[in-house]
């Protein structure tokens, strides 16, 4: 889990110069400690020891309390469990770092920590610690972000970098070290939505939706159509009015025709809307002229991201001599003209050959790599996969998870599936053949599914009893999306 | 109203995207009031005589010259702009830009009156050289300036049409019972004097009948009574037309 939550956020940090003002000391990441449950705790203990020097603990945990919709159930009104027994683990937790540090530093120790803050004891335990230390803190909650908005007076500096994290400055601003940067979970949410809500007339295509989106992140909706992908997105990049809620791009409070927003946002649209009435290059020399680039400058950027979509060779041709590959390039070339910081993908590459798509994804890996942040629409969950770091499943205007892909995989599925197809009489007498190997398992058509860690032992009893129509695969992210937002057909 | 100098920009892009079809349209833009001349100015002219002392002819052109530029600038808006907006969604790619949609709107209208522009000054190129003048350089420039006025206002109104058009076929709607009905009862091709009143007062509510009372008061260089008023009411209407044009083609637009 360390591991992931490094790889999420390792590369980020080195990309925006702004957040570094937001998260100066390699303290903030040394010292922090957070948790969520006991059972998680007990291995993320386990990962601390294997990973020294970096003790920031308890990785973005998808479907986060609170985070996202109350259709997770188990979060919906912040309701963990709240026991003595996970108390008192997490405090032990807390000691145990303590201690580890105080082996280092004592002085530190007196000085900084940070916890969880589900709780009331823990939350008072926070402020504690707060008031007696003269460096940020930081917590991964929303309910410490509530109690300190509460005590504004005596925690005055606030500063939320990324999802659910705060920074919990007090005043003094110590030096930020480059490690701190590299290292730690330095993040700016480069977009923070709340309570979005979209209606149009009678229908609500969006229902109250929440999301963070880190800066660098490329951050995923999936939904089947009509979930409302699309219209969340246009809400983000100001060309669709807010019904309720809102929504911050870059600290600037999103709206129709917010200009601001719409100057660092590059949108690559669903559908391919080229100005079919000029050619190539004037399509794009044309798109610079709206975002105030002056002439020769667009020439040169038009130039190349011709070349950065292998299209030099069409500059003159018309729109209608292209094909549906080299239309969706020329859209993602124009979606580039103006170096978003934001660049929104619809359905990139919706009716694409693998080439084409291929070429897509490349090109929006490397947009990445170069620090842009990605906004992807999708229904093909490979492409899901292959691009973003963290993704929400939306169904029906709400959000049902959120998670990295691997994540939600394993959390929603589990490592394997073994799709046998049977008839429906079946069922019984094959679950009590699976009874002990604790599946879950699905019934959809004619085929019924079982979700496994270890799909062999079941196959084999399978084979063994005589049964055909076996397979074992891994479980990937159209078993969660199917077992999310069903199998039947949404129209 | 989020109007902004970007409106140029749109005006641009349609000018670019205009110099491959400058032919056509030329010809479509110049065919039809030209075939008005010759056909009744000419003609039929030639059994009409005298009107308020002066040849048919000389009648003739004030009307049809601001009738073509209300015919280019309200197709220009209807069907060109219904491509833009629903075949081609060039709208949504426009207004993802810092552009905003009322400088799309703008724009467009811009476009429309340009068009009608164009049109109507090569009517007066085409009736100079057919000899019929506007009394004085001053009445040039007056008319240049009204026909501009007229293809926004036309421009404006056909963008309404646009924004409630579900189809092409809607469009004749507005067409056959607007805009033919405009040309035949605001005194473009005769005189109003010997309709009954109650066809009087109607042609007022016409706002090319305003325009025609304008364009031959700049033609002939007299003034005509009641000008002023054809003025004001021409401004209102199209300031009016303006801003509902714009508003409901950026409802349609935002969804």
């Amino acid at each position: 889990m360390m591991e992931m939550r490094r790889a999420e956020t390792g590369t980020a940090g080195t990309r925006s110069p702004g957040m570094r003002s937001a998260y100066r000391s390699k303290s903030v990441w040394r010292y922090s400690l957070i948790c969520r449950t006991t059972a998680r705790a007990a291995s993320i203990q386990g990962s601390f020891d294997d990973v020294p020097g970096v003790h920031s603990i308890g990785a973005a945990s998808p479907g986060a309390p609170g985070t996202t919709s109350s259709t997770n159930g188990r979060s919906a009104s912040g309701a963990w469990p709240i026991g003595a027994a996970r108390q008192e683990s997490s405090l032990t937790m807390q000691t145990k770092i303590l201690r580890r540090k105080a082996a280092r530093s004592r002085a530190a120790i007196d000085r900084e920590t940070s916890g969880m803050c589900r709780d009331r004891f823990m939350r008072d335990n926070i402020q504690r610690l707060f008031r007696q230390s003269n460096f940020p803190l930081v917590c991964r909650s929303r309910t410490i972000r509530r109690t300190y908005k509460a005590n504004a007076g005596t925690m005055p500096n606030f500063v939320r970098p990324w999802r659910s994290e705060c920074i919990l400055s007090k005043s003094s601003e110590p030096e930020c070290s480059a490690t701190a940067t590299q290292e730690g979970f330095c993040m700016n949410a480069a977009i923070v939505a709340k309570d979005l809500t979209k209606k149009f007339d009678e229908f609500t295509a969006v229902k109250g939706i929440s999301f963070e989106i880190g800066e660098g992140e490329c951050f995923a909706f999936l939904g089947p159509n009509g979930a409302g992908k699309t219209t969340t997105v246009r809400m983000v990049h100001c060309v669709s009015p807010i019904s309720g809620g809102s929504v911050t791009v870059f600290g600037e409070s999103a709206g129709l025709d917010n200009r601001k927003i719409k100057a660092v946002t590059g949108v690559i649209p669903q559908e391919i809307n080229l100005d079919s009435g000029l050619t190539v290059h004037e399509n794009l020399m044309v798109f610079a002229r709206f975002f105030d680039i002056p002439g020769r400058e667009a020439a040169k950027r038009v130039d190349e991201l011709l070349a950065f979509v292998e299209l030099e060779g069409k500059k003159k041709s018309r729109i209608d001599e292209l094909s549906t590959g080299m239309k969706r390039r020329l859209l993602v070339a124009r979606a580039l003209l103006n170096k978003p910081r934001l660049i929104i993908a619809d359905e990139p590459t919706t009716g694409l050959d693998p080439q084409a798509r291929h070429l897509i994804w490349q090109r929006l890996r490397l947009l990445k790599s170069q620090g842009a942040t990605l906004i992807l629409t999708t229904q093909y969950m490979e492409e899901a996969e292959q691009l973003c770091d963290r993704l929400v499943v939306m169904y029906d205007g709400r959000i049902l998870k959120e998670g990295s892909p691997r994540r939600l995989v394993e959390d929603e599925i589990g490592k394997e599936v073994v799709e046998i197809r049977v008839a429906k009489e079946e069922d019984g007498r094959l679950i009590a053949l699976a009874a002990d190997c604790s599946c879950g398992h699905e019934r959809a058509g004619d085929t019924l599914y079982f979700h496994c860690a270890n799909g062999h032992d079941l196959v084999k009893r399978m084979v063994d009893r005589g049964m055909a129509n076996v397979r074992n695969r891994p479980a990937t992210l159209e078993d969660v999306f199917l077992k999310l937002t069903g199998r039947s057909l949404v129209e | 109203m989020n109007l902004s100098y970007r409106i140029c920009y749109v005006l641009l892009r349609n000018i670019i995207s205009y110099k491959r079809f400058i032919l056509p349209t030329f010809v479509v833009s110049l065919g039809q009031p030209l075939f008005y001349l010759i056909t009744f100015g000419i003609g039929m002219g030639a059994y009409m005589g005298y009107i308020g002392g002066k040849p048919y002819l000389q009648f003739l052109v004030p009307g049809v010259l601001i009738s073509s530029v209300m015919l280019s600038s309200t197709f220009e808006c209807l069907y060109d702009t219904f491509v833009k907006m629903v075949h081609e969604r060039l709208y949504d790619s426009l207004i993802a830009t810092p552009v905003s949609a009322e400088d799309v709107v703008a724009g467009d209208i811009a476009w429309g009156a340009l068009r009608g522009l164009l049109s109507g000054v090569l009517m007066l190129v085409v009736a100079m050289f057919m000899g019929v003048h506007p009394s004085s350089a001053a009445g040039v420039l007056i008319l240049v300036v009204v026909m501009a006025f007229v293809g926004v206002l036309f421009s404006s109104l056909a963008m309404i049409v646009t924004s409630v058009a579900p189809n092409f076929d809607f469009f004749n709607y507005y067409t056959e019972l607007v805009i033919t009905p405009m040309l035949f009862f605001s005194g473009v091709f005769f005189p109003l004097d010997k309709f009954p009143h109650w066809l009087k007062v109607f042609s007022l509510f016409m706002p090319l009948t305003h325009a025609v009372n304008i364009s031959r008061a700049a033609f002939s260089g007299e003034p005509i009574p009641g000008v002023w008023w054809s003025v004001l009411v021409l401004l209102g209407l199209e300031i009016a037309a303006f801003v509902v044009g714009i508003k409901m083609m950026k409802r349609r637009l935002i969804g």
